[in-house]
């Protein structure tokens, strides 16, 4: 089995499989959560082939929701051209907010979420070509 | 202002750890109490810790916490004496100390009158420097931005735009200059709106490097007001306090008795009653300004109250019953360190984090405080402040503070939510703050050993889980419901 630790992105074949003494681990959804020596890591499986639909983030530009909460506002339109860096959605939680910048230069291709709707971790919010 | 009150039972308009807090106040002064909760909470642990529990309405907090109509309708269902704000929320929303008073309910709190004229940052300046007490030179804005900003731009960049109404940072923007004030203001407005339900904000000089120190104030309804020295709460992220200490290690003997002496006029200045706390920025010449008064308890209350051996909610509940404050120390007689342990996560940006607390340990042991308001299992909401617990280091030195702090957080077990907490442990462990020259914008420039990769064992472990049977679908709040051990879970036995 390959594993990614999910905070430096360090990937190892794992052959054993031992919860050793004095670690703690457990598994929500495809996360495993680990306890060991005073630190706390995640870790998840890395999938063996990569299927051909699986998105390559360089190539389609969709900008997700950082985190849970609410859309502040859109600042901008699907067919607007846009520089990297501007904003295009402030999302707003736990009374924090958040400018989803454009990742580069380029065009909105599609806008998925309009102001005051809820949107989760990872929800699709705006498209590029 | 004398009238003695008894009081038998307290409703605690809050949620999480400072309603705990509150309960366990109570529970020492004899007093009964009653929680409150939204949809969100009904697991929550105040709510199991109080003598009853009533609903106040749905997750977002405006349908719930910050509703003064439900609030004291529970109150009086309940038959309670008297309202304990907690802090956030309503507790600085004089409306709410009045609705509370005009039910002929007891306020724990300062008097309507001093929240108002402290409530609002910028009759606060004013008032602080008719009393003589230096205040950071700064401007207002006018409501319409359109005109100019030549008064801003008199004081010299960077300025900083402050929500009036504001706490806690929120709202709040550095400007580097004129370009970015615009959007800078309205942006401020637009947070400050939301959070507070005002958008007037004002503008005053940014102070390059100052520490943040404050004052604990105490008064009663007699008169008296005293000061239980300051804490240092220099280390701010997003001028969000992340770890607070008293006393301060910047702050001599003579430092601390002006710091107090200027604490207790702004006081007095307003009337204050209760608990509250002035805050001022230090600089490295030794001048201080005042920032503001928060009218409240605040989050880093317990590192006073390690390092004064005194209970400041207790003080709070004899003070509401109209009892004069007893005699309190001069000097702090032990260091205190406390460090806010938040859902969030360091290695994306601090971005707060959602999920089920799968896993839960505290610390404990000598000089170890904690304060959470979180159990193994409870889901972490998206609706209501990151914060988690407050673990506090104490001892006869900073030093031996320092260490039990780093040992407390090693030992805490979060899993199932990412939080700051190793993040915590490298911040504590840093040159600056092991020798205590913090300011506060170290955060912003620190640079934290970076993270190593797991060793072969997490690993291991992870295999393990993983390739056991699949837990509920996803660790999201949406559907995942099992308790903490329902999920695949293993503690290492060697077999």
């Amino acid at each position: 089995m390959r594993l990614r630790d999910l905070r430096t992105g360090e990937e190892r074949e794992v052959a054993g499989m031992d919860v050793a003494p004095g670690t703690m681990a457990l598994r929500a959804g495809d996360v495993a959560w680990v306890s060991h020596r005073g630190e706390t890591y995640r870790l998840s499986a890395v999938p063996r082939f990569t299927s051909r639909n699986a998105r390559r983030p360089e190539d389609t530009p969709s900008l997700e929701a950082p985190m849970p909460g609410r859309i502040l506002g859109v600042r901008t339109a699907a067919g607007s051209a846009v520089k990297k860096g501007d904003t295009l959605v402030l999302v707003e939680a736990m009374k924090m907010e958040h400018a989803v910048r454009a990742p580069k230069d380029g065009t909105v291709a599609r806008v998925l979420v309009i102001e005051g709707q809820m949107v989760g971790l990872g929800d699709v919010l705006v498209e590029m070509e | 202002m004398t009238s003695a009150r008894r009081l038998s039972r307290v409703l605690v308009a809050n949620r999480g750890e400072i309603a705990v807090r509150v309960i366990r106040a109570c529970r020492t002064a004899g007093l009964e109490c009653v929680a409150v909760y939204s949809d969100a909470d009904r697991e929550a642990r105040h709510v199991a810790l109080a003598d009853a529990a009533v609903r106040l309405g749905p997750a977002p907090a405006k349908e719930s916490y910050l509703s003064i109509p439900l609030l004291i309708s529970a109150a009086q269902k309940t038959r309670c004496d008297a309202v304990h704000p907690g802090y956030g929320f309503l507790s600085e929303n004089a409306d709410f100390a009045r609705a509370v008073v005009g039910a002929g309910l007891v306020w724990i709190g300062p008097p309507a009158e001093a929240m108002e004229a402290m409530g609002s940052k910028i009759s606060a300046r004013e008032r602080m420097r008719a009393t003589g007490v230096p205040v950071v030179p700064g401007a207002l804005i006018p409501p319409e931005t359109s005109g100019s900003f030549k008064e801003i731009s008199s004081l010299g960049f960077p300025v900083v735009v402050k929500a009036s109404a504001g706490g806690g940072g929120k709202g709040m923007r550095v400007v580097g200059s004129e370009a970015e004030l615009s959007s800078a203001i309205s942006s401020c407005r637009r947070e400050a709106l939301s959070a507070f339900g005002d958008s007037t904000v004002y503008v005053e000089k940014y102070l390059d490097s100052p520490r943040h120190i404050e004052v604990q104030v105490l008064g009663d309804m007699h008169g008296n007001v005293v000061a239980l020295g300051e804490r240092e709460c220099s280390l701010q992220r997003r001028h969000q306090k992340v770890v607070e200490e008293c006393p301060s290690p910047a702050v001599t003997p003579e430092l601390r008795s002006r710091l107090c002496q200027a604490a207790v006029e702004a006081a007095r200045a307003v009337g204050y009653v209760s608990a509250g706390t002035v805050e001022f920025l230090l600089e490295p010449s030794g001048a201080f300004w005042f920032l503001e008064m928060n009218t409240r308890l605040q989050v880093e209350h317990p590192v006073t109250e390690e390092a004064f051996s005194v209970d400041l909610v207790a003080l709070q509940l004899s003070i509401a019953a109209g009892e004069r404050l007893p005699e309190l120390p001069a000097a702090p007689s032990f260091h205190a360190i406390e460090a806010r342990v938040y859902a969030e996560d360091p290695d994306a940006g601090f971005l707060p984090q959602a999920g089920r607390l799968l896993l839960w340990v505290e610390p404990s042991g000598p000089g170890v405080r904690v304060d959470s308001g979180v159990t193994a299992g409870q889901a972490v909401d998206v609706h209501y402040d990151p914060m988690l617990a407050k673990i506090v280091g104490v001892g006869r030195t900073r030093e031996e503070a320092r260490r039990r702090l780093v040992a407390a957080l090693r030992e805490t077990v979060a899993l199932g939510v990412t939080t700051n907490l190793s993040w915590l442990g490298r911040l504590l462990e840093s040159d600056p703050v092991v020798r205590g020259e913090t300011n506060t914008g170290l955060l912003e420039t620190l640079v934290l050993p970076a993270l190593l990769a797991p060793p072969d064992e997490v690993f291991a472990a992870a295999a393990a889980v993983l390739s056991g049977p699949a837990a509920a679908a996803s660790g999201g709040t949406k559907s995942f419901r099992p308790g903490p051990f329902d999920a695949p879970f293993r503690i290492g036995s060697g077999a």
